[in-house]
């Protein structure tokens, strides 16, 4: 009895060589730089520009005491009690779980989550605090990887994100990240503002289902 | 054998006069291909060769679908060794079973989905239901769709039909509870809802935009993030995907990101472009344990062998939808299958029958705008023609066949030509009012339904030719 | 330089003046213009309606009437859309037949692509007073001109030239699809018709007898004072 998967690649490689026309080649092609934009002469003010038209939120701060403290303000503009922190080497030299504890946050930090306790944290968060792997200047995009470390739901699950992120973590164009990439994690995500949704005659609504107000903070050191 | 079964014989004249007397509808239509054809243009104007990019497009899947079989050889290897499985589902039947052991075998109760046409194509829902599953449309038109107990009429915005205050409707009636007409309230109330389900599901259903089979990763491009929940929550992934939908090389894969949302709604990127490869991984606190692909034949080898290949090429962006002329008056639902639009009219008939389809591929007038906004440039006119080709081979209408031979025929032999002509003004000349007729007879009528038809000159051009003078080859 | 007039079914039978509009305008360039007898139809309306063995034969009937080497020039975007784009490969098979589709293929040309890219004229030395507002033919696109008609119509003294709304959207023709879809047809060259009156424009240009044919039977039928002319008959007004 043939088996349902070599009957199947069968008939794929019968169609195949049926509809291929003799005489006829199709190499793969190579890409030759076709359709390279890059971001001009400032990618960061690129960035800038493309994920705030994609309705994101941007803040360029000078050092690492600013970016705490931008932290702060955001989430008392939140008004948010309940934060998810990510383990990212960023966020760690920043000390911000301590600081988001000394000021009577109710902070869950991912490393000292395992499976069973992470369902509750990840779904009553008010805000998702990470870092990024990287940013995608010509498309106004931040790259994330999965990981232990960083895991999906930190920048899904709650309504509000907020995202760290270094000058040296910008790529140029969508092209130049994938050769970087190396080995692929489980979820490699690229978020492009925040969620949207025109299913009601076009009218746009954020926040449904991905976070509504996703900001990135730039350290410009 | 396939199942592209409809529920019921499908009246398109019928369907489309409905369509063209609903005003509603009209507006709304009008309003989203405009918007999204805008976005279109928008995109690859700000492309700086977009016209090269989408030939690369294209002969990357040229290259794919002339080599299929090796590529998904490769998927499977390349998923496998990354702790998912492969199934193979050479028809929409086969693609159910498969799906319903997975969520048996796993013990799985409560499935959530996001937004897939290919599950819509083999009628999965039901047959999770059957099988004493929960299954919840996540992609919130969708979701409002589900309640409502209608198809999708649009790759983009499945609920473009309906207005606030029928949505409204909708969802006050599915939750007893009166609903305002507001877009953000019935948005943000579709999101209570649908995040409990998110919560408690154990299954998660998608399709794939692309399959990378080099590294075994599937794509997913969406604007509203229930694809990433719909693979984050539930332990269990079940990825469908139409088996033309692999693509060699990840760097590849950038080529289409650039132009799909461009092409889809002028947009540099969707809002997530997510790239699974394989369940979680050792110590991650959330994503699948457990990922399965299954692959869909389901006629697709039959389209490969001839000589529709071309439209395997489609990468579901909506641009041919938002493009037609056609469609932006008579709507999704009048074409009656789950495909719709320019790329709807030559997917139905080759995934359904021909001879069940017979309006379809006449229901163009070949303007040529679906190729011209289609990322990967699909000759959709092309196909549309050779569709009405095959169709006199199923179907002899020997009437129509018989005019159009004996056409052929005057209209090879010059003499006769003009002896034709000199008849045809012989008899319209009196009938006419300035040189137009206000009725047509027998099938021209539909022609002087809406507009005045002129007679014949009364001295064509080459009667006059004689009197322009100079030399002419005879 | 010569070139062969390929005149159309539709110019022939039904609107001869803008045949002599074209062979006027073309002599007035310096261009010599020949009319091979033996042409008729290019076939399109068969092949479109998947006749393709006819269609094949309304081919090759024609590729024999334009025997010689001469230039084809044809004051229609779907004939010469026919000939460049669909005679290769109606007869892609065809190891004699193929070549000479190509062959007239390659020599065949829409008036305005012939007038822009092959005689370099911009400026035809055409006057014709008025407002006239351009649809844009389909198969233009197909033919990869896109702005050639425009252009030509802008260096046309004391002609204003207004914007079309939605001026590159099809006006409902399409051959048979007007009669077998007349709801649809009918809904398309209605928008097409109400622009053109919206536009304050006393004239409508296009580059196709069948758009025309289409426009203004509805014009007509609306009552509407707007002159549909073809792209020939403006430029060869002095």
């Amino acid at each position: 009895m043939v088996n349902s998967r070599d009957a199947f690649l069968e008939r794929v490689r019968k169609a195949v060589a049926g509809g291929n026309r003799a005489g006829i080649v199709h190499p793969l092609p190579e890409r030759n730089g076709v359709g390279y934009q890059g971001a001009g002469p400032d990618p960061l003010a690129r960035f800038q520009n493309e994920w705030t038209l994609a309705g994101g939120q941007f803040h360029l701060l000078q050092d690492a005491t600013a970016a705490g403290a931008k932290v702060l303000e955001l989430i008392q503009a939140h008004e948010a009690r309940k934060i998810l922190l990510g383990n990212d080497p960023l966020l760690m030299t920043l000390d911000l779980a301590s600081i988001l504890q000394r000021h009577g946050l109710e902070v869950f930090q991912v490393d000292r989550l395992d499976q069973a306790t992470s369902r509750e944290p990840f779904f009553a968060a008010d805000i998702g605090l990470s870092g990024v792997d990287y940013l995608i200047a010509e498309t106004g995009t931040l790259v994330m990887r999965s990981s232990p470390d960083q895991p999906r739901s930190i920048s899904l699950l709650p309504p509000v994100h907020i995202a760290l992120a270094e000058r040296r973590q910008l790529v140029a164009d969508l092209f130049d990240l994938f050769p970087q990439l190396g080995t692929l994690p489980s979820c490699l995500t690229l978020i492009t503002g925040p969620s949207k949704t025109g299913d009601i005659e076009l009218r746009l609504v954020t926040g449904v289902h991905g976070p509504g107000t996703v900001h990135v903070l730039m350290l410009d050191s | 054998m396939n199942d592209y079964t409809r529920h019921e014989h499908h009246d398109f004249p019928g369907a489309v006069t409905q369509a063209l007397a609903d005003e509603p509808l009209q507006a709304a239509l009008i309003r989203l291909t405009g918007t999204l054809m805008d976005g279109n243009r928008r995109g690859y104007a700000a492309l700086a060769d977009s016209d090269r990019l989408r030939d690369h497009a294209k002969h990357i899947k040229e290259h794919t679908l002339a080599h299929l079989d090796r590529y998904l050889e490769q998927l499977e290897s390349s998923v496998t060794r990354l702790g998912g499985k492969v199934h193979w589902a050479a028809s929409a039947e086969d693609a159910r079973t498969i799906i319903v052991d997975i969520a048996r075998q796993a013990n799985c109760k409560r499935a959530v989905k996001a937004k897939s046409m290919t599950s819509e194509e083999i009628h999965l829902n039901g047959a999770l239901q059957k099988a004493g599953l929960e299954v919840t449309e996540t992609d919130f038109g969708e979701f409002i769709l589900q309640v409502a107990g209608e198809r999708p009429s649009h790759l983009v915005a499945p609920a473009v039909h309906h207005t606030r205050e029928s949505v409204a409707r909708v969802l006050s009636k599915h939750l007893e509870e009166v609903l305002p007409d507001d877009p953000r309230t019935l948005a943000l109330t579709g999101r209570r809802i649908l995040r409990q389900e998110f919560r408690q599901a154990d299954l998660g259903i998608t399709g794939a935009n692309f399959a990378v089979a080099e590294t075994g990763t599937i794509v997913l491009v969406t604007n509203e993030g229930n694809g990433r929940l719909t693979t984050t929550c539930p332990r269990v992934h079940v990825a469908i995907m139409g088996m033309e939908k692999v693509i060699p090389r990840l760097a590849d894969l950038p080529v289409f990101l650039k132009l799909l949302a461009r092409a889809a709604t002028g947009q540099t990127l969707s809002v997530y472009t997510t790239l699974l490869t394989g369940p979680r991984r050792p110590n991650e606190l959330d994503g699948p344990q457990e990922f399965h692909l299954v692959i869909l034949d389901n006629g697709r080898s039959r389209i490969l062998s001839g000589p529709f290949r071309e439209s395997l090429e489609c990468i579901r962006c909506g641009a041919c939808l938002n493009a037609c002329p056609v469609y932006r008056r008579i709507g999704g639902h009048a074409y009656g299958g789950v495909y719709s639009g320019p790329i709807g009219s030559i997917l139905t008939p080759l995934y359904d029958s021909v001879s069940n389809n017979p309006e379809l591929p006449h229901a163009s007038s070949l303007c040529g705008a679906c190729q011209a906004a289609c990322p990967v440039k699909i000759n959709i006119p092309r196909m549309l023609i050779g569709l009405r080709e095959v169709q006199h081979h199923h179907r002899t209408s020997t009437g129509e066949h018989l005019a159009y031979k004996l056409w052929s025929l005057v209209l090879r032999k010059p003499w006769l030509y003009r002896l034709a002509l000199r008849f045809a003004r012989m008899l319209l000349g009196p009938l006419a009012d300035d040189g137009w007729l206000k009725r047509l007879p027998g099938p021209g009528a539909g022609w002087t339904h809406a507009r005045d038809f002129p007679v014949p000159a009364s001295r064509s051009f080459r009667d006059r030719w004689k009197e322009l003078g100079k030399k002419d080859h005879g | 330089m010569k070139v062969s007039l390929m005149i159309t079914c539709l110019g022939d039978a039904l609107f001869p003046e803008v045949g002599v509009a074209t062979v006027k305008l073309l002599r007035r360039l310096g261009v010599e213009v020949d009319f091979p007898q033996g042409q008729t139809c290019c076939g399109q309306p068969h092949f479109n309606s998947g006749y393709h063995h006819e269609a094949r034969k309304l081919a090759m009937h024609t590729i024999r009437a334009f025997g010689h080497d001469n230039l084809v020039v044809t004051p229609s975007g779907s004939c010469a859309a026919m000939v460049k784009l669909e005679y290769p490969h109606l007869f892609e098979n065809d190891l004699i037949w193929h070549g000479r589709a190509e062959d007239l293929a390659r020599r065949t040309h829409e008036l305005s692509d012939f007038l822009i890219n092959v005689l370099g004229v911009e400026d035809v030395g055409g006057r014709c007073p008025g407002k006239a507002t351009y649809h844009m033919a389909c198969h233009l696109r197909g033919l990869g001109l896109k702005d050639e008609p425009e252009r030509l119509l802008r260096k046309v003294k004391d002609l204003e030239v207004v914007p079309l709304e939605r001026s590159d959207e099809c006006c409902g023709f399409g051959g048979s699809f007007s009669v077998r879809f007349p709801g649809i047809s009918g809904a398309m060259v209605e928008d097409k018709a109400a622009f053109i009156d919206q536009s304050g424009a006393d004239m409508v240009v296009a580059t196709d007898a069948g758009c025309l044919m289409n426009i203004a039977g509805r014009l007509r039928r609306r009552g509407s004072k707007v002159r549909p002319m073809h792209l020939a008959q403006v430029l060869e007004k002095t």
